[in-house]
């Protein structure tokens, strides 16, 4: 059994998982560490799940290795049975046992503990979810939240080395979710596991995971901290399915500066590009600001109102278009013409 | 270790789906080959007959079952009234009465010497041939029989549809400014529209398989003719002929109930969140609907079973020798069968779930269409099949090895049970793939990750959340192999008898008092999955 990193408790190293001829994923490939949260994030038929379900063990992977605290789990020729993983997962239809209570559900991993074990176990995790008490409720009696939370913890009870689950949120409706994706972030740092999330979600996956692999086509785009993926995005993929913002061209003039439709940029460091290059530059909303002597203008098209700010979409006079958000007493109409001015502090250029 | 139980299960179930459709081939075979002249005589004598009577029936049962089917579906939906619950119950009995039964309650009622026509003559001093009386023995009063006894296919079809349908879609078109009964032919009748045809196609199917209330009535049909020409005539050929045509309505109604149920779930909304408040009806048109809705119970139920109990108190049926044998040989059978059914639908089910195989999944839609043939179809076919082995591949054994096994197969039990299966297997695989489809994959896929073995994932989960719908298949199965008359007359062995088969042959010997302790006892077997219905539906 070949011996692989052994600082990181979930290791992937060129992953791929074929269905027949089609290549679900291809060269997947990264590491958490002992305790982290990661997350699978991308649009719905990206492969995410599908890479979930190698690490579990219910695919085989058709090349590269996926290995747990150093030891190789998955690769073409050696298949660890789903079982022998010491794996815990959460599924997107929560997929507690409607025929055992609470408390059977969660000591369901623990047949083989001894039975104060057991007990002691399984008061220790509903305190942690916040059940004591629903011992002897059955599923069908309990809401969808706490449906959710009882299968996290039946998940967690044999304590399993990595916790992997499949857009658990999915099926929660939006308040809920507000306060469940934190309580289960809470969860899941007490009980200090590794865990690996997948959604589509960026707003669930922004509140939950410390590292995030975004996903497209099979492949992964960017691995980084939720921060470096919206203020960094490394491919336009990232840059477009991350957040909002729209591109705008610009000329590179020399290492340090380029040209656009509103103005000559400084740039922090050097581009790599070399004169005359066009390029397209991301311009996030909070990157637009509304200042009335600015020598640009533009035209206000749409109007947002988001309590303590306002967002506006604005047309240049060349008919291109950018978000600009603006505090809250800067109150336009649509149909306006204000000043903008680009205030960026990361510059993501992507060659046209 | 996955992949070999599931070879081994996928094995099974695309051999036994061959078996069990053997029959059906070799009538299509034998039609095909068999001679032109037998057809073009069929074809100037009876058939006029089989058709216009076949049609005459299908078409009458079909506007009974959706006048009475619809009309108290929506209305034990959809409307408060005076004995709503009961009702929407109480409807349900009549699938507890076998057509040919309630055919002998009301021919015991209405004939020439029942007490009504008795009373009629007594009272208005007339005698036979002298005044009018509506002759039961003929096709409108089969399709009155066929009506009161399928109408609940329809039922339950429309109900769950109704129910199903979400209380805003109603209030939507209220306040679009539609009245209540535009709301409902608008509305809420086109939307349980497929529900509604699918019920109606398994009531035609029905009609179309029923042989002994119109064999009783003397009325000619495809069923009744398909036994005389094999019987009466000895011409296979021709028999498998009339099958065929027979075949062809049948297999129109099989697309037609199968396009209906995909549509089913495009014309529900999956989250219904607000519970329906019921319209309330009030004062006599409160009544006038209690009364409509205990029309069909009545004369479905009530009145024909009464009439049959009070019978089989003064025959001394009970007591003649043989009835316990006939009645223990009856419940054996129907055990053993549903037992087998009940065996096969696990295999089929487990092998679907499993494998991804195309021929797996080919032979689980081959054996689900069995429901559709009616059993005089399969009986010939099992027997020809069954006679073809006796003659050709025992006695060919037999040469070889010296032996006198001579008639194995025909004319035993397992020729009977083997024609059972092909017809009601897909009862059985229907109930027990509708309790497999609630154990969702992410279940087992949990246990397996919690440390399970397989057999150890089938004993804690699948067990204890399968034991109902295995339960259910079973009595389903056991039920519908007690009623079933046409396939038990034509292959029972030599001197065994079955209550269904004696009521038959009491009945057809006029003597409508002596074939009331079997029918009872039938009918108060079959209310047991009727009762199991009945909780499913409260349920709701």
């Amino acid at each position: 059994m070949s011996v692989v990193s052994s600082d990181l408790q979930l290791w992937l190293e060129g992953v791929d998982v074929r269905y027949g001829d089609v290549k679900a994923v291809s060269g997947a490939a990264f590491g958490l560490h002992k305790g982290e949260i990661g997350c699978l994030l991308g649009p719905s038929g990206c492969g995410k799940s599908t890479l979930l379900r190698a690490i579990a063990g219910f695919e085989t992977v058709a090349g590269g290795s996926i290995a747990m605290a150093g030891k190789v789990i998955s690769s073409p020729t050696l298949q660890l049975d789903a079982q022998e993983r010491n794996i815990g997962m959460v599924f997107q239809d929560i997929a507690l046992f409607p025929h055992l209570t609470v408390e059977q559900n969660i000591a369901f991993g623990l047949n083989r503990w001894p039975t104060s074990d057991q007990q002691a176990r399984v008061q220790v995790l509903l305190d942690l979810i916040g059940l004591s008490g629903f011992e002897t409720r059955y599923p069908n009696s309990l809401s969808g939240g706490q449906q959710q939370r009882v299968a996290l913890a039946r998940a967690l009870a044999p304590k399993p080395a990595v916790l992997l689950m499949d857009e658990p949120f999915s099926g929660l409706d939006a308040t809920l979710k507000e306060t469940l994706v934190p309580d289960v972030r809470d969860i899941l740092l007490k009980e200090g596991i590794t865990a690996l999330v997948v959604t589509h979600d960026q707003q669930e996956a922004f509140s939950i995971a410390d590292k995030v692999a975004l996903m497209n086509q099979g492949c992964i785009e960017q691995f980084s901290t939720p921060y470096e993926i919206y203020h960094k995005p490394e491919t336009r993929f990232a840059a477009d399915f991350i957040g909002q913002g729209y591109f705008i061209p610009a000329t590179v003039l020399n290492s340090r500066q380029i040209n656009t439709d509103l103005g000559v940029l400084d740039l922090p460091q050097e581009s790599g590009f070399t004169p005359e290059f066009t390029v397209d530059l991301l311009v996030r909303p909070d990157d637009v600001l509304h200042d009335d002597d600015s020598p640009f203008e533009g035209e206000i098209t749409k109007k947002f109102f988001k309590g303590t700010f306002f967002q506006y979409q604005v047309a240049l006079a060349n008919g291109r278009r950018l978000w600009c958000i603006a505090s809250s007493h800067h109150n336009h109409e649509v149909g306006q013409r204000i000043g903008i001015r680009l205030d960026l502090d990361h510059f993501v250029l992507f060659p046209c | 270790m996955k992949q070999r139980r599931f070879g081994k299960l996928s094995t099974v179930s695309v051999i036994t789906a061959t078996l069990l459709s053997t029959p059906l081939l070799v009538i299509v075979l034998m039609a095909v080959t068999g001679k032109a002249d037998v057809w073009s005589h069929l074809w100037q004598t009876v058939l006029g007959d089989y058709v216009t009577h076949s049609l005459r029936l299908v078409v009458g049962v079909a506007i009974g079952v959706l006048l009475l089917g619809v009309s108290t579906a929506w209305l034990t939906a959809c409307c408060e009234f005076p004995g709503r619950k009961l009702l929407s119950l109480l409807l349900l009995l009549p699938m507890a009465m076998p057509a040919y039964i309630i055919a002998y309650a009301y021919t015991g009622l209405l004939d020439f010497a029942g007490p009504i026509q008795t009373w009629i003559r007594a009272t208005f001093e007339l005698r036979y041939g002298e005044y009018w009386f509506f002759n039961i023995h003929s096709v409108t009063g089969a399709t009155l029989m066929l009506s009161l006894v399928l109408y609940p296919y329809v039922y339950l079809m429309a109900r769950a549809a109704f129910l199903a349908q979400s209380a805003h879609i109603i209030d939507v078109s209220r306040s679009l400014g539609a009245t209540p009964s535009r709301a409902f032919f608008r509305v809420a009748l086109p939307m349980a529209r497929p529900a509604i045809v699918a019920g109606l196609s398994l009531a035609m199917m029905e009609t179309l398989a029923d042989y002994g209330t119109v064999q009783y009535f003397g009325v000619p049909t495809f069923t009744t003719g398909i036994f005389r020409t094999f019987y009466g005539f000895g011409d296979a050929a021709a028999a498998a002929q009339l099958a065929v045509v027979l075949l062809t309505f049948v297999i129109l109604l099989v697309v037609l109930e199968k396009y209906s149920r995909r549509r089913i779930s495009y014309f529900q909304s999956s989250d219904r969140k607000t519970p329906m408040t019921r319209l309330p009806l009030q004062g006599l048109t409160a009544w006038l609907t209690t009364l409509w809705c205990l029309l069909p119970v009545s004369l479905g139920f009530l009145l024909p079973f009464g009439l049959l109990a009070v019978w089989s108190t003064s025959s001394n049926e009970w007591v003649q020798g043989g009835f316990i044998d006939i009645a223990v040989n009856s419940l054996s059978l129907a055990a053993i069968a549903a037992l087998v059914a009940v065996l096969l639908a696990l295999v089929f089910a487990y092998a679907a779930r499993i494998s991804r195989s195309r021929w797996v999944h080919l032979s689980v839609q081959v054996t689900s269409l069995g429901y559709a043939l009616p059993g005089t179809i399969i009986a010939i076919g099992v027997l020809v099949s069954f006679a073809w082995i006796d003659h050709h591949a025992v006695a060919a054994f037999d040469s070889m090895a010296g032996t006198q096994l001579g008639l194995l197969f025909s004319g035993t039990l397992i020729a009977l049970v083997f024609a059972y299966t092909t017809r009601f297997l897909a009862v059985s695989l229907g109930a027990v793939q509708s309790g497999l489809q609630t154990i969702k994959p992410s279940l087992d896929s949990t246990a397996r990750l919690l440390g399970r073995t397989p057999l150890q994932v089938l004993r804690e989960i699948h067990v204890p959340m399968l034991k109902g719908s295995v339960l259910t298949a079973f009595l389903i199965v056991f039920v519908d192999v007690l009623k079933e008359l046409p396939a038990t007359l034509m292959l029972r062995p030599f001197n065994f008898n079955t209550l269904a088969v004696r009521a038959y042959e009491l009945a057809s010997d006029e003597r409508l008092i002596d074939a009331a302790p079997a029918s009872v006892l039938i009918v108060l077997v079959g209310l047991i999955p009727v009762f199991f219905l009945n909780r499913s539906i409260t349920k709701r």
